[in-house]
């Protein structure tokens, strides 16, 4: 399902530097890559989900589903992610003005291929399942981190995406609420048959999942450096 | 999208709320003052039209025509009633006389005390009742009569401020009620000038046997002959004491402010002009040419204040180039948050479109409650000017 060859990344003036020569992984697959702290992960999951765009480079190649991606625009990109990749970020990155709901239809409320779905009955499902659905109109500036982070979840799995992009999703979380974070995820993502990867530095979560990478086992790139 | 901009510009109410104000007062104060400055210059110019001459006595040009067209407070020089005559025995003219010593309703009110031929030449007309023929009657203008409301009779002020004087205050009873003409003789009182005279102290009333006590020195009054001020004066005039109203000197020295002129033809007009180019005593002024002067002057504080609106909109253009900035800044994450889920760009600049749409559409309101609401009290900006 996703297929990475001979990916090459390096900041610019920045001694750091991503050089994964294969990644593969199947359709529904949950993989955790572990690292430590600065050693490139985000920027992995980043350039997965086009956040960061490739280096024109020859011999780069991403495939997700078989449609080759790598040397896609910067609009194909951006449809790619909305469309396809739910990400989880570690720092959730919600609107705090906007309400539970607003947030988690900011994707498709901002995109023009969102019609013929029924995208407040998803979004009502997916928050009663999460049990926030009394708040569904409060904003997320209220909200407790945890319940933050569930909404966070919501969002990422609303368009019932095909890869789930986690980076550190329970970081800033206490134990129940990671804990919490980590089965909601699972749950939803079976539900829907999404892949997920997940990266994490610590053991944070890692009971979850079957396939466990360490992150130098795919980045040979070399020297680890803050991201 | 709309829900979404509102929830931001709602978060961010006291920015927004900044920049409304600022763009609305920088577009408001200039529309508003050049409003104020035509309506200032449309309501001098129909006025200064009618009467087209006013003949009175030497001194201030400008202070003559605002007195006599807006009946604002007393001119320090007069006339006498002999030079009305003379004006008035001349078949090319149309001549008003025009006293304006008094004032009713603490001050509210002008007392003009003036004939018939002043309401027929301004086009005056009676919604109401009938003219001043008699002494101690009245016709009000259409506001004091709202400001009336329904009272039938009308007390004219002291003269001094501690009440005593040579002439009394008098009930003048409201025989009539002029038409709205929307000019200051909406806000005055009309009477004849004999009224105007008994109000001066030329005339009065008094009982049997009063024979009242001497004229102060320094009255206008002093000179009268024979004048005198009642002990005891009646200050309410009657069907039945009207008669006993008595007058002291001669009528032809009686004082007036000056006289409303309507020439007839262009060349009477000239040719009145031409009669008074050299008399010490009295002037004839053109109240449309001192108007004119007066705008030249008001129109050059219009270009001073347009000058202070244009430094007052740099100010705020750099202000709100200055918030926009912060806000930018303070969005930078949210844009970014947007790139990261996907989101169209087309649709994010929309977003941001529609959310500067609706400040923009706010300050309109703003503007336009600004102007609105300045507009509602100009005629006081007005009567500052």
């Amino acid at each position: 399902m996703i297929s990475v060859r001979n990916l090459q990344f390096q900041y610019p003036n920045s001694p750091f530097e991503l050089s994964v020569p294969r990644f593969e992984l199947e359709a529904g697959q949950h993989t955790a890559i572990v690292g430590p702290s600065g050693c490139g992960k985000t920027t992995f999951l980043n350039l997965l989900a086009g956040i960061i765009p490739w280096t024109e480079d020859a011999a780069s190649e991403f495939q997700f589903c078989s449609v080759p991606l790598a040397v896609s625009s910067s609009r194909e990109m951006r449809r790619f992610r909305n469309e396809s990749v739910g990400f989880v970020f570690q720092d959730f990155r919600l609107l705090e003005y906007l309400s539970i709901k607003d947030n988690i239809l900011l994707p498709v409320t901002l995109s023009s291929n969102a019609r013929g779905i029924d995208w407040d009955a998803r979004v009502e499902k997916l928050i009663t399942k999460v049990g926030l659905e009394m708040l569904r109109d409060r904003p997320v500036s209220k909200l407790s981190r945890g319940e933050q982070q569930r909404v966070a979840v919501c969002r990422a799995l609303l368009r019932e995406p095909a890869l789930v992009l986690a980076d550190e999703p329970t970081a800033n979380l206490d134990g129940v609420n990671a804990r919490g974070v980590w089965d909601l995820l699972f749950e939803q993502s079976d539900e829907i048959g999404s892949t997920i990867i997940a990266v994490t530095h610590g053991s944070d979560g890692l009971e979850h999942f079957k396939q466990r990478v360490s992150f130098e086992e795919i980045n040979f790139g070399g020297k680890p450096s803050l991201e | 999208m709309i829900s979404f901009a509102c929830a931001y510009l709602c978060s961010q109410w006291k920015l927004v709320m900044t920049l409304v104000i600022i763009i609305g007062l920088s577009i408001a104060l200039p529309i508003t003052s050049a409003r104020v400055i035509a309506r200032y210059r449309a309501e001098l110019e129909s006025r200064s039209v009618s009467p087209p001459l006013l003949v009175g006595a030497r001194g201030d040009r400008f202070d003559l025509v605002l007195r006599s067209q807006f009946f604002v407070g007393e001119l320090q020089q007069s006339l006498t009633y002999k030079e009305y005559d003379r004006l008035s025995n001349s078949n090319e003219l149309v001549c008003a006389p025009l006293h304006l010593v008094h004032s009713a309703g603490q001050g509210r009110w002008p007392i003009v005390g003036t004939s018939s031929v002043y309401l027929n030449a301004q086009a005056l007309s009676l919604k109401e009742g009938q003219p001043f023929v008699e002494v101690g009657t009245c016709v009000i203008g259409a506001e004091v009569a709202k400001q009336l409301n329904g009272m039938s009779a009308i007390k004219s002020d002291l003269q001094s401020t501690f009440g005593f004087g040579d002439a009394s205050p008098y009930e003048l009873k409201v025989v009539g009620v002029l038409k709205e003409s929307f000019t200051p003789d909406d806000q005055a009182v009309f009477v004849s000038l004999e009224t105007a005279w008994l109000l001066d102290g030329y005339g009065h009333l008094h009982q049997d046997g009063d024979a009242g006590t001497a004229v102060n020195r320094n009255s206008f009054l002093y000179d009268v002959e024979g004048s005198h001020v009642p002990q005891n004066s009646q200050t309410e005039i009657t069907e039945s004491n009207r008669q006993q109203i008595h007058f002291h000197g001669e009528q032809e020295n009686y004082r007036i402010s000056s006289v409303a002129v309507w020439p007839v033809t262009n060349e009477a007009g000239v040719l009145l002009r031409v009669n008074y180019q050299d008399n010490r005593t009295t002037q004839v002024v053109v109240p449309g040419e001192e108007f004119e002067k007066l705008m030249k002057h008001v129109v050059r504080v219009g270009d001073i204040l347009d000058l202070v609106f244009v430094i007052l909109l740099m100010i705020s253009t750099m202000m709100v180039a200055l918030s926009t900035a912060q806000s930018v800044q303070l969005r930078k994450k949210h844009l970014e948050t947007m790139y990261y889920l996907g989101c169209e760009a087309s649709k994010v600049r929309q977003l941001l479109f529609i959310e500067l749409s609706m400040v923009a559409g706010l300050a309109l309101v703003a503007c336009t409650l600004i102007v609105l609401l300045l507009d509602s009290t100009a005629p006081s900006l007005l009567s500052i000017l």
